[in-house]
């Protein structure tokens, strides 16, 4: 058991040196040769226009948010994947489907639910009484 | 590793005291090999890509470097080392510099539970599937620090999208192969394959026709995972110049070409696992191959190992030909398809399945009956896909370019 | 032996990674140092024979709640400036090392002596106790996800307009 999860750190550490030991020979090789215009972050040739750290749609929130929440449903119905045979064997099939029937449905019940309230539209049209002020441009 | 670790054991009479070092030595080893296996596999991989392209675009593709171009992924390999690596001025350093190993390291570890064959496996997990699923979400972490750790606004909607992308079509991913455990009645990849048979008509993707629609949403969401045509559109170049890479030069940025193409053969070998039977020998059972030993024992390792791989390139060669045969999905489309299409699709095949299970068990008449059935209709697929590739070659004839070798 | 080693490499770099997160000048790369303390922990769940718990670790928190936490902190534009150090600050400190004086003290506490015998941590029994002896507790959890899902897309909307 424990050696399984060892090969698992090795190849962790093994994917490390990769790079790492793949760099530091190309260190060796490579020209090095930095001046201010050329590492300038790229924008189409042009001088590049204050930072990107900006702040970002509210979209890409959402959907992690959403995301997480069915990563947790992954997280408790795979283990009972594990032993539905089982039950089937032991003539609780049905109990254990009705279970996860239950479960499932729930969460499907929130994914119909920001359907309907559009939120998986990339491309929100927001129906709502005038803003009270106005957003700041939010390229997306 | 365990096969090897208690072969070297009993072959060498390796005293208990030693055992855990031969142990750890072993795994260290293995280790490297994976990695290196996961490198040349890109390599290779990249070169297929090329030249499949080059003959779908009825041209000839890489052939100069070495015996029909077959080294000219050492070549680009050798040139992106030996390239200035340039860190913008304006970048975070430390994540900048840091975020390529997350991505390689995050892929390469997945490969340590995908097997080859009855015995080729870097470890054989009790959680494999999870775990594969768990340790590529690293990759998605990687992407996302180097969209923002470049400091370029190309990057970071690039990066943005990508995780964007690579979270959404997880959920249908990991649900697609959950018919898999179910039926198996375990998480080790392994187990997945010995619950299989050698015919198609012993292999998960033709058990009913819910798994038939979850094989190619399974397919659809990987393809979305690793970021391939036609769901490219974290790096679409018309649109993001390169995505979170814009800024990346030389092994850097190899780092992540490394890992978006080993991303396939995760992907693929998935796929064969839970839905093609792995490394399954048609006509002999998994009894027979736990009974042989020494010559047949290596015989019925090279036949797996080679249905494997064979397998695994027509998976893969199904990746690349849709590379170059779709266009790139719109933003609003990728998740539209993926929300609204995916999701929905794979909750009522599972909700079927589940009671499929219940009414034809595995080992049933019906259910026998259902899958010669469903092994007829993929078989009908197979036969009119090679029916229109070879209706579109001789509709083209005079224009194409075919032999293999130049 | 290999047990022991791991034990403590994972607790030191746990440990480490902690230290990171809160030492970290920028938010994001806070983030990476929490990934790489949640990792560690999960080696510490192998090593209690969890190996379910510790791939929920990396799946859940590692992956989906980083990406969660990226997004916000790119929501909030929590850029580099964002280090300015307010003024109570050095408050902030003091209390936190009080609390985790007191919490370690109580770690030590309740474990020391204890010696409690490890439950069968496997997939399949989870998946036997989540349908039979917690299944109200299994059910009850998709109603707060969904309650989740609600309230994200509340909050959400309010964001947007």
């Amino acid at each position: 058991m424990e050696l399984d999860f060892l090969a698992v750190l090795a190849v962790f550490v093994a994917g490390f040196l990769f790079v790492f030991l793949t760099l530091t020979v190309g260190k060796l090789l490579r020209p090095h040769n930095p001046y201010p215009d050329k590492n300038a972050t790229y924008e189409c040739g042009e001088r590049p226009i204050g930072e990107a750290w900006i702040q970002f749609n509210p979209r890409f929130y959402l959907i992690a948010l959403i995301f997480l929440i069915f990563d947790v449903e992954i997280a408790f119905v795979f283990p009972i994947a594990t032993v539905f045979k089982r039950f089937i064997a032991e003539g609780n099939g049905v109990l254990a489907f009705v279970e996860l029937f239950i479960f499932m449905a729930v969460l499907l019940l929130g994914l119909v639910y920001v359907w309907v309230k559009g939120d998986l539209m990339w491309v929100k049209q927001i129906t709502r009484p005038a803003p009270v002020k106005a957003e700041p441009g939010n390229p997306t | 590793m365990r096969a090897l670790v208690d072969l070297l054991n009993r072959s060498f009479a390796v005293p208990a005291v030693y055992q855990p070092y031969l142990a750890a030595g072993v795994i260290f080893v293995l280790a490297f090999v994976i990695v290196v296996f996961a490198a040349v596999y890109s390599g290779v991989l990249i070169f297929a890509e090329r030249r499949v392209a080059g003959r779908i675009m009825s041209r000839i593709g890489p052939n100069r470097v070495g015996p029909h171009g077959l080294l000219q992924f050492v070549a680009d390999a050798v040139k992106l080392i030996v390239k200035e690596d340039i860190i913008p001025d304006a970048s975070d350093r430390p994540l900048y510099r840091f975020a390529p190993y997350l991505m390689t390291m995050g892929v390469f570890a997945g490969f340590v539970v995908l097997p080859l064959s009855p015995h080729v496996i870097g470890a054989d997990l009790n959680i494999g599937l999870l775990y594969v699923l768990a340790i590529t979400a690293i990759a998605v972490v990687g992407v996302l620090m180097s969209g923002w750790a470049s400091n370029s606004k190309w990057s970071l909607f690039g990066g943005m999208r990508s995780a964007a992308q690579i979270v959404s079509y997880e959920i249908p991913n990991a649900l697609a192969l959950l018919p898999g455990v179910l039926l198996a009645g375990t998480l080790s990849t392994q187990a997945i394959i010995r619950a299989q048979g050698g015919w198609p008509w012993e292999w998960y993707v033709f058990h009913s026709p819910m798994m038939l629609a979850l094989f190619v949403i399974y397919f659809i969401a990987a393809l979305a995972e690793g970021a391939r045509i036609p769901f490219d559109l974290p790096e679409g170049e018309s649109e993001l110049v390169a995505g979170y890479f814009t800024e990346y030069t030389g092994f850097r940025f190899a780092a992540y070409f490394v890992g978006e193409l080993a991303h396939t053969w995760i992907a693929g070998s998935l796929a064969v696992i839970v839905f093609l039977g792995g490394w399954q020998i048609p006509g002999v059972s998994v009894a027979e191959i736990d009974a042989a030993q020494g010559g047949m024992l290596w015989l019925y390792e090279a036949l797996a190992l080679a249905i494997f791989v064979l397998k695994m390139i027509f998976v893969v060669f199904l990746m690349i030909q849709l590379r170059w045969t779709l266009p790139r999905v719109r933003v609003d489309q990728m998740m539209v398809i993926c929300w609204k299409y995916l999701l929905p699709i794979t909750f009522v095949a599972l909700f079927l399945i589940l009671g499929f299970m219940l009414v034809w068990p595995w080992e049933s008449v019906g259910g026998l009956l259902w899958r010669v059935a469903m092994t007829a209709v993929g078989l009908g697929v197979v036969v009119v896909y090679f029916w229109r590739v070879r209706y579109n070659i001789v509709a083209a004839r005079d224009r194409l370019y075919l032999k293999f070798w130049i | 032996m290999i047990e022991i080693v791991l034990f403590y490499v994972g607790a030191v770099a746990a440990i480490l990674g902690a230290a990171g997160v809160v030492l970290a000048r920028t938010p994001l790369r806070g983030a990476l140092w929490l990934i790489f303390t949640l990792c560690a922990v999960a080696v510490l769940y192998l090593l209690l024979e969890a190996p379910f718990v510790a791939a929920m670790q990396v799946l859940v928190y590692a992956g989906a709640i980083m990406v969660l936490f990226v997004f916000v902190i790119m929501l909030l534009n929590l850029g580099p400036e964002a280090g300015a150090r307010p003024a109570y600050v050095s408050v902030a400190k003091a209390s936190g090392l009080l609390a985790c004086v007191y919490l370690g003290w109580r770690l030590v506490a309740a474990l020391s002596g204890s010696g409690q015998k490890a439950v069968d941590g496997s997939v399949k029994n989870i998946g036997v106790l989540l349908v039979t002896d917690y299944l109200f507790a299994f059910e009850a959890v998709s109603v707060l996800l969904l309650v989740a899902v609600v309230g994200a897309v509340v909050l959400g909307l309010r964001r947007l307009s």
